[in-house]
Formats: C-alpha cells, structure tokens, sequence
C-alpha cells in the first residue's frame, strides 16, 4: 500500500461525489432510465399543469341549454369529458399532479430524513440509543399502516398536511431499519477503523465514510418512500378520506366510484387510474435499480 | 449390513440387483485433447484453460497439480459441463470413446454421475443446507437407477457404511455434520452410482491436516477396493506422490509437464515443477540433510493479459530473453514431457532449484 | 421449542400492548374533545355523565388508561353507536370475510409468485424471459390495489357480467355458516380474491427471483447439477432455498395485504372488518372503529407468530432457543 492510498482511505470522500457515482450507475440500468424519464414527465406537468388546465377544478360545466353537462364523454371542447358533477376531467386531472408530487416530494424528504438520522445514529453508536430505537420498530412494524392512516386522519381531519404527517410517521421505522444495518457494516470496515485511529471524528467519520457508502441505501429508500406516500395518499382519497379541498387521483376515482359511474365513465376513471400505475411503477423501476446494485449478489458478472 | 433387516424381501432383491448392476460398471477410460476454455468478462476473453491434453487410462489415477487459479478446478468443471453459458470450450474428450464436451442437456444427464462423479472442492458449501443428506445421496441415484426410494435409502446407509459414517446420521442435515464428516458425506455420494471416472477437485483442503491424510487414504483405500478411474486435483504434490500413477502439472492454463509420477517426481524437467516440489514438506530421509522449504516467488500472471513467452517466465530463476518472448513448444523426453525451451539443461536446473538462493534472487526484480 | 413459543408469546403480549395504548393516545388525546368521540351526541347530562363513569373517561388521564385496559383486558370495547349492539357482536362475524379473502390471496399470490420468480430467475441472465418477467412484475406492483379491483369489476362484473361485483351472496341466499360452502358464494369470492392475488404476486415473483439469482450460483447448486438430475429439480434446489427469505418477508406483507385488504374490501363491498373499520370511522362510530383497529393489529401480530414458527419448519438450521 502506497502512502497516496492511505490518505484517501483515511479521508474519505465527498457526500455528493458519492450521490453523482450513484446516479451515474442508475442510467446504465435501462429500465431506470425508463423510470426516470416517466417521472421527469410528471415533474413537468406538475409545475405546469395548473396553467395548461382548460377549466377550474371544481366549476360545473354547464351546456346550451343551461343544464349541468354530466358525464358528457370526451369532445373538443372537454377533451377527456366531464364528470358526474359537471366537471372537467382533464382540468381535475392536470391538477392532480401537483397534488401527488408534494405529497411524495414532502413525504420522501421527511422519511428520508427521520430515517437516516435514525438510522446512522442507532447503527453507528449502537447501544442504549440502539436498543430503544429497534424495540420502538418491532412496535411500529405491528400496526396495521393504512387502518392506522384511516383512524389517525379521521381523528386529526382529513387535511393534506395531516396526510403527510401521518405518512411520515408510518414508513419512517422501515427506512431507519434497513439504514441502521448498512451503517452497521459499513462501521466494521477496515477503512473506518484506520480513521478513527487517525484520530478523525465522529462527524467526519459519518459524513465521509458511512454516508457516502450507504446513500445507495438512503436514495433506494427514499424512491420507495415515495411510492408508499403516492400509494397511501391515493388509497386514503380512495376511501373517502382525502382532503376535500384539492383535487387528487384517488379522489377522483373515489367519487367515479362512489356515485356508479365506473363502467359508462370510462374517461373519468382511465386517466388518474393511469397516472397513479405509472407514476408509482416508475419509482419501483428507478427502485429496483438500487436494489440491484445495493446487493453484490445480484450484480452480473 | 445394517439397512438390510428392515428392507422387505423385495426390496431386498431390488437392493441385491442394484448392487450388482452399479458394480458390474466398467472402469473408464478418458482421453483429453486439446482443451482449451474461454471465459467472456466485462473486460474481455479470458483464456483459463490452453490446449490442454492427458489421458487416465482404465483404473488409474491422474494427479492434475499446480497453484490455484491454473485452470485445474476449470477443466474439471468442463468434463462434467458445469461451466457458466458465457464459456466457450474447444477440443475433446472422449469418456470411453464418447466426446463427452459440449453434450446437450439430456445427454449430459447420462454422463453425470451414471459415468462420472464428482467429489467436490468444499464440501462445506456442497451440501444443500435444507435436506438432509440421506436425501441428497438418495436424489442422485433415483435420478439414473429405476429404483424405488426405500432401495435408494438402502444403497445410501451401504455408502455411509463405506466411507465410515453410522446410518443413522443420513437423516441429519449439512451444518449438523463436522467438516471432515460432510467431506466423506460427499465421497459417499460420489460413489453411490459406482460412475467409472471420479473427479475429485481437492477434495481436502477445506480440512486441516490430520483430516486431509485421513480422507486421502479413505480415498486410495476405496479406490484399491473399487479400481474406478480418477482424477485427483490438487495443489499438494506429496498427496500426488502417494496416489497417483501419472501426473499433469498445469500453469497459468496450460500444462508445464507430465509423466509418469515417479519420473516427474524424480526428474523434473520443468522449472515450475521444481519449485513446486521444493514448496511443500517432505518426509526427512534418514542420513540427508532436511530439505528446506522454498516458495516460488511471485503470483499466476494475469490471464487477461497472457505474457507473450512461457508463462512461467516471469518467476522462473533460469529464464532467458527467449524465455520472455517465445512460448516454449513440448518437448517429449522418454514417458515425460515438457513445456520449456530448456529441457536439455533440466538436470544442471535441478541442482540449482534445490538452493534456496536460487529463488530468493527473484524476489527484488518484480 | 416450548420456551421459545412462551417467549413470542410474551413478545407479542407485550406488542398487543403497545399498541392499545398508542390507541389510547389516538383515541383520546389526539382530538380536542374526548368525550364527544367515545360518546354519542345528542345525550342528556345526566345521562352523558353516567356513561363517562361507566367509560372511565373520568379523572385523570392515568386513571382514564388504567380503566381503559381494564377494559380492553375483558375484551370490553363498548356497543357501537350505529348498530347499538356490543362491537364484538358486529365485528366476531366479519373476521371470517377478511380471513376468507387475505389468506388464500396471500397464499396464492405467494405461490403464483414464488413459481414464475423461480422461472425468471432460472433464465439465462440479461435474456427476454429475465427482462419482461422483472419489467412486467415491477409495473404491476406499482398498480395500486383499488385501481386493480376497479379494473377487474369493470371488465368482469359490470362489461362481462361473469361475476358479481357486490358482498358476499345474492339477496336470498343461504345465511349462517353453510353460505361458505355454497356456489354462491365462492362466485361472490372469485374478483376479490383474484384482486388481492394479484396485489400480492409481484412482491413475491421479485423476492423469489433476487433468492434464486442469489442461490443458482452456489456451491451446492452445482453438485446438484453434477448428479445429473433434471433442469428443473435443480431449480427447485435453488427455489426451496430462496424460501426462506421469502417466509421472512411474509410477516411485514402479512400486514400490508391486511392492510391492503381494507380497501379490496370496500371495493367489492366485502363485508370484512376493514370495510367496517372504514365505515364505522365516516359515521364517527369510534368504538367499532377502536376494536376493529385492535382487531386488524392483533391479527398482524398472530401472523407475525405463524410466521417466525414456519421459518423453523422450513430452515432446519433454526434452533429455537
């Protein structure tokens, strides 16, 4: 071993650096790439889809003759129809991209983040703080996520923020676990060893040794949190249970489904069906690229 | 023996007709030419295994030796068609006048274990950990003989009883077992089809020492008893001494020398077969000084970047520009042959591979 | 083998526990009112009085969560506010309807999986059969499970009409115990069942294909190759071995399809405890909603136990200590 080996073993490197490599890798996975470039679509639409929305959310449409247009299919004027309450579906549709990128955006950062914290401190110092910390996940593991997501946003009001809450609150004990078993490995390496014994601190330990070998882990994580956010959010406006002063996907198929409309409606119910398969199958595609490389066993040789 | 008093009187007739079937097997005889294997890496072809050619004549042992990553494990692998699909194989192998290389799937049902066994490298991790042994052993005669499973079990405890291990261990699982244990578990399986060719890829050196010299001789007392063809693979030129009638000493994927074991052993002609010799500790004979033990300096060069000349070149003490720049033809001395330019010179080389000085002058020129 | 069963036993006490009392806290503390929660409107004083004696919502918060697990301890969760009965008289029959879909759902999904993942993972690596059968599988998993129930009663109930889309029988039909083995009835079972089938293979198909990618390159594999018996045995070493994780992870996806289940439920109008859970919680019925989340969290907590004693059935290196 050379001297210049040393140092950069001892030194680490870079969170970001880390995070470019990471990247980097997921664009030779071609069904990442697929992911990545469905998800990039939605994030535009996101942002613009308010403005390139024909109509308001919630005005009814109204015909010639003064009568609430209902259930009019698709036609030039509403290109994907009408709903039973004379509303646009495109326009409910456009909307709802916002809707379900900040509830992952917010949910993922939020997950993400409780979890790493957790996760790095419990792996990495282990002991008292370690214990707690697993006996408090055997515990969440054991409730039931989405009846748990329907009592508490019942009780706390269906409003999106309690949504996200209690979202965070759920799926925070799974990413902190799967995060607190790397960082145990990545702690028993040989490289960190030498740099304690170079005297480098706890600080510089964490953030140039564990973080950047596990935000692989972290970046896998954070991509299922916010399938399961997208998921739980629709699953609650599904059942009824969302906030009734935006529009989503789920609740738009919640009302299609709810006043009888599934089978004439065909308009109504394809687009956000849609939309929520393809959004939350692109993040299990970018997913299940850092799966494949988080695990050397399954890596082709 | 011990399973018979609970078989059926049928199924004792069954066990009797099995037997006889398995031990009427012929030895076999196999005749390896031109071997020569590719492996496709990210990086590009891999040549493990170069023109290689041996012949195990009917009830003879082959001691196929040299340091690990030679190719030994890999031409083992491609007589019983267990290499990975991305390699490419070429040359031939006649089992008993059958090319048995490149066979399709069904007709390699056949060869394995009905023709050849294996025994194999770590027997640690040879075992499928979900079944028990007796299952496993019972698995591979069920697969090639028309026999019902309770003949199967009964073949196997006469196995157990072969290789020195109680019936009633068959229902236990691999991690119940000790190293040595689980090994001649595996011997007990390579012979339950009584195949004419046994392979046996270093079947000891996953163990330590005594157990290493118990399972050899378990090994040479059963193939005294049985008279099945082998080939041994090791790394441990004394084991070869004791067992095998001839030897093939591979390098880096290609053969550096064989012969007759006492002729190798004795006259070595390659430089490389030298060194070996000198790596491993020998019986002190009485009156003569104890023989050190040398190393050869240095690694198996890398194989995705063969060297030009011999590839011994780089750790061999007597290699010249020639050496370094022309890969040296086979030279037939007498029932030996070998693979340097300087076979001619190979009693002067003797002499001086003995001294330990010899070797360590290598050392600094990597 | 009896010491440890008592000691997941204990564990799983001790979960049950844990999770009364975040109930306790959700229940009672999250809301600005308690009292109107575990109590109907519209009551007189008096009467309002009496019932939260009777309720232990009297007192202090400590005494309130003593008296609250003395309860839950005599399985006493209260009448239901909309059905005026005890919620045990509601929710007991339910649990066989959630059992009767999650179950063989789970277990189908689990094999349907578990055979098509050992069949992707077996394929040669890189090549069409690998490729399709992870793409197919990972878009499936993103479908969320009530758009999968959606597009199974459009297309087979309401366009095809070969199956009813609605509960559990057709008005009329037999009632009590005997309607579980009437034609009927598993005609009512299929859509759901196959919704939750379907919601559950993906997970499974992926798991078992990482297990067998992982395992075909093991040592023992290739003496299983080397015996010389069939292609498809050998896989099945490779498959028996790739079960193990795969039990492991049935116990999170055991509460994940409960979960799941809730809304497959509401979908075909299946009358199970989630259906209810969801209903009781939009006609503010909070003691049907507080046993049924018990009842949901406890059978997780039962699944968890079957399923760290099958992973000793299966794994003979387990010991039980």
């Amino acid at each position: 071993m050379t001297q210049a080996t040393d140092d950069t073993a001892i030194r680490g490197r870079g969170l970001f650096s880390a995070m470019r490599d990471s990247v980097r890798l997921l664009m030779t996975d071609s069904f990442a790439v697929i992911g990545l470039l469905i998800l990039g679509l939605f994030v535009l639409l996101a942002l613009i889809g308010p403005w390139l929305a024909p109509y308001e959310p919630f005005k009814a449409m109204m015909t010639e003759t003064g009568r609430l247009n209902r259930l009019a299919p698709p036609s030039a004027e509403h290109l994907l129809g009408t709903t039973a309450f004379g509303n646009d579906v495109l326009s409910q549709f456009l909307y709802g991209f916002r809707i379900a990128l900040i509830v992952g955006l917010v949910a993922a950062v939020a997950v993400g983040f409780i979890s790493t914290v957790f996760g790095v401190l419990s792996g990495y110092f282990g002991g008292y703080v370690d214990d707690v910390l697993m006996r408090l996940t055997d515990i969440a593991l054991s409730i039931p996520t989405l009846p748990f997501a329907i009592v508490a946003v019942a009780l706390l009001g269906p409003s999106i923020e309690n949504i996200i809450l209690v979202i965070t609150i759920l799926f925070w004990r799974n990413g902190a676990r799967i995060i607190r078993s790397a960082v145990l490995t990545e702690r028993e390496r040989i490289y960190v060893k030498w740099a304690r014994a170079a005297g480098a601190s706890h600080a510089h330990i964490i953030l140039r040794h564990i973080l950047p070998n596990i935000v692989r882990i972290v970046f896998l994580w954070v991509t299922m949190s916010v399938a399961f956010a997208i998921l739980t959010e629709a699953s609650l406006s599904f059942l009824g249970l969302g906030d009734p002063t935006v529009v989503s996907w789920g609740q738009m198929l919640n009302i299609a489904f709810s006043s009888g409309n599934l089978r004439t409606a065909w308009w109504w119910v394809v687009p956000p069906s849609l939309a929520l398969v393809l959004l939350v199958s692109s993040l299990y595609l970018i997913g299940r690229a850092y799966e494949e490389q988080t695990n050397p066993r399954l890596r082709r040789r | 023996m011990t399973g018979h008093q609970t078989l059926g009187p049928a199924a004792a007739t069954a066990l009797g007709q099995l037997n006889e079937r398995l031990a009427a097997k012929p030895a076999a005889h196999l005749q390896v030419s031109g071997l020569s294997i590719h492996y496709s890496t990210l990086r590009g072809p891999f040549n493990a295994v170069d023109n290689v050619s041996f012949e195990v004549a009917a009830g003879t042992n082959l001691g196929l030796v040299g340091e690990s990553g030679c190719g030994k494990s890999t031409v083992v692998k491609a007589l019983m068609g267990l290499l990975p699909e991305m390699t490419r194989v070429t040359g031939q192998a006649l089992l008993d006048g059958q090319n048995i290389l490149g066979l399709s799937d069904a007709d390699l049902q056949d060869v394995r274990w009905n023709r050849i066994s294996l025994i194999t490298q770590s027997a640690m991790n040879s075992l499928d950990p979900v079944y028990c042994i007796g299952d496993q052993i019972c698995e591979a005669i069920l697969a090639h003989e028309p026999v019902g499973k309770t003949v199967a079990w009964a073949r196997a405890e006469q196995m157990f009883a072969l290789v020195g291990l109680p019936a009633e261990r068959l229902r236990e699982f691999p991690h119940q077992f000790s190293g040595g244990m689980r090994q001649r578990a595996v011997i007990a399986m390579a012979l339950a089809l009584n195949a004419g060719m046994l392979l046996a890829d270093e079947p000891t050196t996953a163990l330590d020492p005594i157990m290493q010299s118990q399972i050899m001789s378990r090994i040479r007392g059963i193939h005294d008893h049985m008279r099945r063809s082998m080939i041994l693979v090791t790394h441990d030129i004394a084991v070869v001494a004791e067992t095998c009638e001839t030897v093939v000493v591979m390098y880096a994927g290609k053969v550096a020398e064989s012969g007759p074991t006492q002729d190798v052993l004795d006259r070595p002609l390659h430089p490389y077969t030298m060194g070996l010799q000198n790596a491993f500790p020998r019986l002190p004979v009485r009156g003569q000084p104890r023989k050190p033990l040398i190393s050869i300096p240095g690694t198996v060069p890398n194989l995705l970047l063969p060297p030009a000349g011999c590839r011994f070149a780089g750790r061999c003490p007597f290699a010249t520009n020639l050496c370094r720049s022309v890969a040296p033809p086979t030279y037939q001395i007498g029932a030996q042959s070998a693979a340097c330019h300087y076979v001619e010179r190979a009693s002067q080389f003797r002499v001086a591979a003995a001294e330990p000085d010899t070797w360590r002058s290598m050392e600094p020129s990597r | 083998m009896r010491a440890y069963i008592l000691r997941r036993l204990a564990q799983s006490v001790l979960v049950v526990w844990a999770v009364t009392t975040i109930m306790f806290f959700m229940f009672r503390v999250m809301p600005a009112d308690p009292t109107a929660i575990l109590l109907e409107r519209g009551l007189s004083d008096e009467a309002r009085l009496a019932l939260m004696e009777e309720w232990g919502l009297t007192g202090s918060l400590w005494d309130q969560y003593v008296a609250y697990l003395g309860n839950i301890a005599q399985g006493d969760f209260g009448n239901s506010f909309f059905y005026r009965k005890p919620v045990w008289d509601v929710l007991f029959p339910l649990i066989v309807n959630t059992l009767w879909i999650a179950i063989p759902g789970l277990l189908m999904g689990a094999a349907l999986g578990a055979a098509i993942g050992t069949a992707v993972g077996w394929a040669p690596r890189g090549g069409k059969l690998e490729r399709s059968g992870i793409f197919l599988a990972t878009v499936i998993r993103g479908v969320p499970n009530f758009v999968i129930g959606i597009a199974l009663l459009t297309v087979f109930s309401s366009t095809l009409g070969w199956f009813p889309g609605f509960g559990m029988g057709d008005p009329g039909a037999t009632t009590g115990f005997a309607r579980y083995f009437t034609l009927d009835f598993l005609h009512h079972l299929a859509l759901p069942l196959i919704a939750v089938t379907i919601y559950f293979l993906p997970e499974n198909l992926l798991l078992m294909r990482s297990g067998v990618v992982e395992n075909r390159t093991e040592d023992y594999i290739e003496l299983v190759r080397a015996k010389g018996v069939p292609q498809r045995r050998v896989a099945w070493h490779a498959a028996r071995n790739s079960m193990l994780p795969l039990i492991t992870w049935l116990f999170p996806a055991l509460a994940e399809t409960i979960a799941g289940i809730v809304v497959i439920e509401i979908v075909f109008s299946w009358p199970g405890v989630g259906r209810e859970l969801v209903l009781a919680v939009t006609r503010q019925d909070y003691p049907l909603a507080q046993a049924a989340f018990f009842l949901l969290a406890v059978m997780i907590v039962l699944a968890n136990l079957a399923a760290d004693l099958a992973y000793g059935k299966l794994d003979p290196r387990v010991v039980y200590k």
